[in-house]
């Protein structure tokens, strides 16, 4: 579909094209979860759905597009052996 | 439904196709991409266009014998206007001609004398032409300079150019100056345009100054010593090695590497009704040479050096500074755009007159010279 | 389709910046440094108060009229006379709006990179595209323009930042410009620069929250304003007070400057394909603003269809033979003053006799 379209209208057909498909793919969602979260929209983004995710012992809180009840996992410093001799 | 679908589908296709206009366009093999090109003036108000393409591998080998064949093409045309004479090259080379490449634009000095404003307008106005575009200025013909950069064995010509103007670097006998740059300096009223002279010799093209501009006309070129000086004034200084009288031996002389530590201060006021520019520069030398026994280390030694160099530069500098006041009167530096930071509005400074008073300059330059150590030796 | 699709902080946000981002790409800062030349950073910063000023006034305002749009306040205010004829010039302002955006950049296409193609197809090309977009909802084009803001607005700080080098103390000096009439009172016309504002009239209807109106409008309106201050301060090396030559684009023009060494070289063109992508962004936004607005002065029961008729009217508006002197006039002249009229007099006008109406029925409802 690109190609025809950037044989009929150069990078503007392009353009067009990579427009509609964004703005079609941007409106749907997939068992209620939007197609490009969680990114687009930027409130889903959380410590357990990125790109550059923390280690395991740091994600503290569920993904908020779960909607959980309880959307603490664990407490703020779970690896209370690590901080050297401080009482917790 | 699905009828539908196939009938929209096919509608869509059909419109496309009747307002379709992209079939026709200019593929790359149809286009030639021109490295150069250069404008002379001839008789009858006619102008001279010469391009410079670079010839496909297949008529290189058919068309030479000898090592040094050119691997680019130079085409001329008269015409009276640019637009006409590239579209008698579109008919004669039956490709079409684009600028998208251009490395340099050349113009003999005959043109630039004249006026180049309508080129200038010209090629500004068409997209293809690229902004870092050089612009050079050549003593001889600029078809002469297209025929010694072709036959200089440089497999590819776009980087002669480019070490013309880089040259200034490490020499300091020029300026670059780029096409889009040289448009802005046309464009705006506080400083005049200035860009790369050239000359031809036997072989070889080299620069030789830089033009000076009155708007659109040339009126006139300095040597490479003022050059230096329009650098240090400008703070465009790189480096460059100037040859002073050795201070301690008589017909014996010192070489030194010069550039700047601190930027060029320039104080601006009005006395007399004639502007009094104080230029306070701050340059670094490093001695290359003395060609005899010295003793870099001895403090004594230094400051006579620093003495030295400070008298050498001044006089270049007042030289330069009086050429372009008094001789030429065209302000290649910028002095009215540095006065006008002085005033809050335009309407103030417009009171000033400053082009009627500016030929009527004079000049005091203060030299803070440090000369670092030499480099290798310490001592000889 | 979802038609009570609520837009997000962030969404808010980013709609308004591709607002101001295309008003970046399109003439206006020519314009803006035009009028005032070196005074335009003093002349930014003494309009950009003003118009905050205005947008601080514009919240006070709404305060009293929770969910409410500039069109149920003109109906709480003169019933719906009143509702329907600021919805006739709200609807023309839009188009006007739309069809400067669309004639502007369909002209610098067609300059620049497709002078063989006839300027219908290009017109026809972006309608297609504002088209389906519309067809498909707000939802698709809210997302979309999340998408694009932050690449826009790259394209923006890059031109900047590499044209931030050749800026001498020569361009922006004189620093108050060619007199002081002229920045101060002559250059209040350069608050049409601003026309976000515009945009806040309408704006709190569609938000999910309805509290977060001020954060919104506050955050959206000094990031445009950052935006605009970095599109303006380049502008002044290559125009400045005393400059001879008028762009087809300044923003086209500063991005052709950017090289860095020979292996950054014509940029442009990679902008201009962004640049493509936010005015299909924007135009689909505005005439999603038309149908809504279409929709609340007349009861409307096929939506799709409303689509394809506001599409058309654009393209037929767009299809007027123009040539560049109309579109000078009409940007430089017509769209200045409007927005001007629009925002300050008519909006500022109507909130306020809306709030005065209000209190005085609550005061007659206690007593």
């Amino acid at each position: 579909m690109y190609i025809i379209l950037g044989y009929f209208a150069g990078f503007l057909g392009i353009a067009l094209g990579f427009f509609i498909h964004f703005v079609i793919l941007a409106n749907q969602s997939s068992f209620g979860i939007p197609f490009f979260s969680p990114y687009i929209p930027y409130n889903t983004l959380s410590d357990n759905n990125n790109l550059h995710m923390k280690p395991v012992w740091k994600r503290e809180k569920r993904s908020k597009i779960l909607n959980t009840k309880k959307p603490q996992i664990e407490e703020h410093i779970s690896m209370k052996w690590r901080k050297n001799g401080k009482q917790l | 439904m699905f009828i539908k679908k196939i009938i929209f589908i096919l509608l869509m296709i059909l419109i496309l196709f009747s307002l379709t206009g992209c079939y026709n366009t200019t593929g790359i093999d149809r286009q030639y991409f021109i490295v150069s090109f250069g404008i002379d003036l001839i008789e009858n108000n006619l102008i001279k266009l010469s391009l410079q393409i670079p010839s496909s591998s297949s008529s290189g080998a058919k068309s030479s014998d000898s090592a040094q064949a050119s691997s680019y093409q130079l085409y001329s045309v008269e015409g009276e206007t640019i637009d006409e004479c590239l579209s008698i090259l579109n008919n004669y080379l039956n490709k079409k001609i684009n600028l998208s490449h251009c490395s340099a634009l050349i113009l003999s000095e005959e043109v630039a004398k004249k006026g180049i404003e309508p080129y200038i307008n010209t090629l500004t106005n068409n997209t293809e032409l690229r902004h870092s575009c050089e612009i050079i200025i050549s003593s001889s013909s600029a078809l002469e300079v297209l025929e010694k950069v072709s036959n200089s064995g440089e497999i590819f010509s776009a980087r002669l150019f480019d070490y013309l103007s880089s040259s200034s670097q490490y020499t300091g006998y020029t300026i670059q100056s780029s096409f889009g740059d040289f448009f802005q300096a046309l464009d705006n009223d506080y400083y005049n345009p200035s860009c790369i002279y050239v000359s031809v010799d036997k072989d070889t093209v080299q620069t030789n100054g830089i033009a000076i501009f009155n708007k659109a006309n040339m009126i006139g070129h300095i040597d490479v010593s003022n050059s230096i000086s329009h650098l240090i004034v400008t703070n465009d200084l790189d480096t460059c090695t100037i040859t002073i009288d050795n201070p301690f031996e008589n017909n014996e002389k010192l070489d030194l590497d010069v550039s700047l530590y601190k930027d060029t201060d320039i104080k601006i006021d009005i006395i007399n009704g004639s502007p009094f520019i104080s230029l306070t520069i701050y340059p670094e030398g490093t001695i290359r040479s003395s060609g005899s026994i010295f003793n870099y280390i001895d403090t004594n030694n230094i400051k006579s050096v620093e003495h030295a160099t400070s008298a050498y530069l001044e006089k270049i500098l007042k030289d330069y500074l009086y050429t372009i006041t008094k001789k030429y009167n065209s302000d290649i530096v910028g002095f009215k755009g540095i006065y006008q930071s002085n005033f809050l509005t335009k309407e103030e400074f417009d009171k000033v007159h400053w082009d009627e008073i500016f030929q009527d300059s004079y000049f005091n330059i203060n030299l803070k010279t440090k000369i670092n150590s030499s480099n290798l030796f310490n001592k000889e | 389709m979802e038609n009570n699709y609520k837009l997000g902080k962030v969404e808010a946000i980013a709609i308004i910046l591709i607002v101001m981002i295309n008003k970046l790409i399109l003439n206006i800062p020519y314009y803006i440094v035009d009028l005032v030349g070196s005074g335009a950073i003093i002349n930014l910063l003494y309009i950009g108060t003003i118009d905050f000023i205005l947008l601080l006034v514009i919240i006070k305002l709404f305060k009293n009229f929770e969910n409410s749009d500039i069109l149920d306040v003109s109906e709480f205010l003169g019933g719906k006379i009143l509702k329907n004829l600021i919805g006739f010039l709200c609807i023309a302002l839009f188009f006007l709006v739309a069809f400067i955006t669309l004639i502007d950049f369909s002209n610098v296409l067609h300059t620049i990179y497709f002078s063989n193609f006839p300027m219908v197809y290009i017109l026809f090309f972006f309608i297609l595209g504002v088209l389906i977009a519309n067809i498909i909802g707000i939802k698709g084009i809210s997302r979309t323009i999340c998408f694009i803001v932050p690449f826009a607005i790259f394209s923006v700080i890059i031109t900047f930042f590499t044209s931030f080098e050749n800026l001498d103390i020569k361009d922006i000096t004189p620093i108050i410009g060619k007199s002081y009439t002229n920045t101060f009172i002559t250059g209040l016309s350069n608050c049409f620069s601003m026309y976000i504002l515009v945009i806040y009239y309408f704006l709190k209807p569609l938000l999910k929250d309805v509290t977060s109106f001020k954060k919104v409008s506050i955050i959206s309106f000094a990031i445009s304003f950052i935006l605009l201050m970095l599109t303006i301060v380049p502008m002044l090396t290559l125009f400045n007070t005393s400059s001879n030559s008028e762009p087809i684009n300044s923003l086209f023009l500063l991005s052709r400057q950017i090289e860095l060494g020979r292996f950054l070289q014509r940029i442009d063109a990679l902008f201009i394909f962004l640049w493509i992508f936010a005015i299909f962004a924007y135009l689909s936004f505005i005439i999603f603003m038309i149908n809504r607005i279409i929709k609340k002065i007349f009861p409307v029961s096929n939506e799709k269809m409303l689509s394809y008729s506001t599409c058309g009217i654009l393209f037929g508006i767009a299809l007027i033979p123009v040539n560049i002197s109309h579109i000078h006039f009409i940007e430089d002249t017509l769209y200045r003053y409007l927005i001007i009229g629009f925002t300050f007099v008519l909006g500022i006008i109507l909130l306020t006799l809306a709030n005065f109406k209000k209190r005085k029925l609550q005061k007659n409802n206690i007593s």
